[in-house]
């Protein structure tokens, strides 16, 4: 009854040696660390409602362009009939097999689309323009760093469902994460709406990747434990599996609750490194926008 | 195609989208934020411990659910409080699908979880009181089932697919419940725990949609039409709030009522911003007591009330500020 799926439990499914990942992402990752270690820390506590919006856009940006292209077969660009800013490398059409996973991609890309145009319109002038986004490189060096080489999203059904995994489980836990940092109650509700939003979204692509059975699941297990080694010493992340006579496809604590990123562990897996400081790498080659940079 | 208002709300963003306007057409809603201000940044009437005695009984209630369901007995002793209200109806779900079983003991177990870590939380605070109200699994649903054209005698316990269609009724509710209760807990140390209770219910019902979408068009149907009901029971007051919820259309939105893009199934119910819909307190009382009356104190889930201090919709409202 109380088996607790809880963080622990990665060490007894003998999931969490990930060394070898671990060498990888650091050869991969782009160098460019911050003067200073502390100057990401210094960048959480200062910040503003607004830059923590302007946080929350990169990760809107990147989502958005991924489920356009991939559900869609378009671009931000032209479903907005502007340019959003920085240059967009990667991406392609993929087949469903059903139409239910090809409706509730449509759903998931109409949300990201909706989440852009909100969080441009909330923050006004102040709002960042797309930063430089690389799904190219982005994904193979998630590929390499999660010893899964042919991993490339767009390339099939089962791999977009993992690469939506990859990106939108850490958008919860940013939003989670950001809570407490958020100052104005009307913002707060709206973030909340756009994390139960996401966790919906994530609700469905996991329970769709759990039932395409064990090579989906194997492939959640490399891509979990590659954000959990680029993450910190903490255990925020759990992947799709079955334990027991029950599923995981909700990533939660002993209590139920679901896990929380702080902006710098959130810049560690879109940037593939683990250090401190760094300022761009994996899918953002030149870093994200606005005041929060710094993992 | 059952919620037209909704649905062309919908439209109207792709529509601004498609002429270039959704910086200017979203304006409105960047100017609601700092019209508020003043407004939001009042003191909260309620403390984290009466918010979340108010969602132990949501979760007491989803919890008795999927306990009875999957493994066909109540919750344990030492989670109900020394004087337990009774629960009606409910029993073991014959369950034909290995996965669908498999998807519902992990609800069961989050759903456990909460209400352990919610009594846990708020024990030793004052005014709260934790034992678990009375509930009805029972008359209630089928009152949703008439309500909804199902019939007369739905059973959500009959076959995993009622199950599943009593699973959407709830997690639904719930998240829309976390939602609406965020404001009142910022700046609360409760705050971080209910976003992380939220994000586990909002990928529960991501869980139960996906599994309904891909169930056919007839599947559809009946989780739309319970939609439809549920919407029905909620005092439809938001729009003359002035503190009121920022979306104030619509709460509700069917399976099949997307319409941004084309064969859309709507997964995860969000408003034109892509919000998921919040319920303050009150709208949610009226969903459980099924019962639109902003008096009504009882009824529906909660045949007799529920605990703690947001026991009826005007408690529910005037906590919020907006009696």
């Amino acid at each position: 009854m109380m088996t607790q799926v809880d963080s622990t439990r990665r060490s007894f499914l003998g999931l969490d040696s990930p060394g070898a990942a671990l060498a990888t992402v650091g050869a991969i990752a782009v160098s460019a660390a911050a003067p200073m270690g502390s100057a990401a820390a210094a960048q959480a506590r200062n910040s503003t409602d607004v830059d923590i919006l302007n946080f929350a856009l990169n990760l809107e940006y990147l989502e958005t362009e991924y489920y356009l292209r991939g559900v869609i077969g378009t671009t931000a660009d032209a479903a907005f009939r502007t340019s959003l800013g920085g240059a967009v490398r990667g991406g392609r059409k993929v087949a469903f097999s059903r139409p239910s996973h090809d409706g509730l991609f449509r759903n998931i890309a109409g949300n990201e689309v909706q989440h852009v145009a909100f969080l441009r319109s909330v923050n006004g002038t102040a709002a960042i323009p797309r930063p430089v986004i690389d799904f190219e490189a982005g994904f193979a060096a998630v590929a390499a760093a999660a010893g899964l080489p042919d991993f490339d999203p767009f390339a099939n059904e089962m791999n977009f469902f993992l690469g939506a995994m990859l990106f939108e489980d850490v958008g919860v836990t940013a939003y989670k994460g950001a809570a407490k940092m958020i100052r104005n109650k009307r913002i707060l509700e709206a973030a909340a709406g756009i994390l139960a939003s996401e966790g919906y979204h994530m609700g469905a692509v996991r329970s769709v990747i759990y039932k395409m059975g064990d090579r989906a699941r194997a492939r959640s297990i490399a891509l979990s434990n590659l954000r959990d080694t680029l993450d910190g010493p903490q255990d925020f992340d759990q992947p799709v599996v079955k334990i027991g006579d029950k599923s995981n496809v909700v990533p939660a604590n002993e209590n139920g609750i679901a896990f929380g990123r702080t902006p710098q562990h959130v810049l560690n897996i879109v940037y593939g490194n683990p250090a401190q400081g760094i300022l761009q790498g994996g899918f953002y080659p030149e870093g994200v926008n606005g005041r929060i940079n710094a993992s | 195609m059952f919620f037209p208002q909704l649905s062309s709300t919908r439209r109207q963003t792709l529509r601004m989208m498609s002429a270039g306007l959704v910086g200017a057409g979203l304006a409105s809603c960047a100017d609601l934020i700092p019209q508020n201000v003043g407004l939001a940044l009042l003191p909260n009437p309620l403390t984290g411990p009466a918010v979340f005695n108010f969602a132990l009984n949501l979760e007491y209630l989803e919890a008795e659910y999927y306990q009875r369901g999957v493994y066909g007995r109540g919750l344990p002793g030492e989670l109900i409080g020394p004087n337990p209200g009774a629960v009606t109806g409910g029993r073991q779900v014959t369950f034909r699908t290995a996965y669908v079983r498999e998807f519902l003991a992990e609800i069961a177990e989050d759903e456990f979880n909460h209400v352990r870590f919610l009594r846990r939380t708020i024990a030793s605070s004052p005014l709260v009181e934790i034992n678990r109200p009375p509930i009805d699994l029972s008359n209630s649903f089928r009152t949703v089932g008439r309500a909804a054209g199902l019939g007369d005698n739905f059973d959500p316990f009959a076959d995993e697919a009622s199950f599943l269609l009593g699973a959407f009724l709830f997690e639904d509710v719930g998240v829309s419940a976390y939602i609406g209760g965020s404001d009142l807990i910022a700046g609360s140390p409760s705050l971080e725990a209910a976003a992380g209770i939220l994000a586990v219910e909002a990928y529960h019902g991501g869980l139960i949609r996906a599994q309904i979408a891909d169930m056919g068009p007839a599947m559809i149907a009946k989780a739309d039409s319970i939609s439809r009901a549920r919407s029905a029971v909620e005092s439809p007051n938001n729009r003359t709030q002035p503190v009121g919820v920022d979306f104030p259309l619509l709460k509700e939105q069917a399976i099949s009522s997307g319409d941004m893009f084309p064969g859309e199934m709507v997964v995860s119910p969000t408003d034109a911003q892509g919000r998921t819909f919040g319920r303050p307190p009150q709208d949610v009382l009226n969903i459980m007591f099924l019962n639109p009356d902003p008096d009504v104190r009882r009824g529906g889930f909660f045949p007799d009330g529920v605990k703690g201090v947001v026991r009826h919709a005007r408690i529910g409202a005037a906590a919020q500020g907006k009696a």
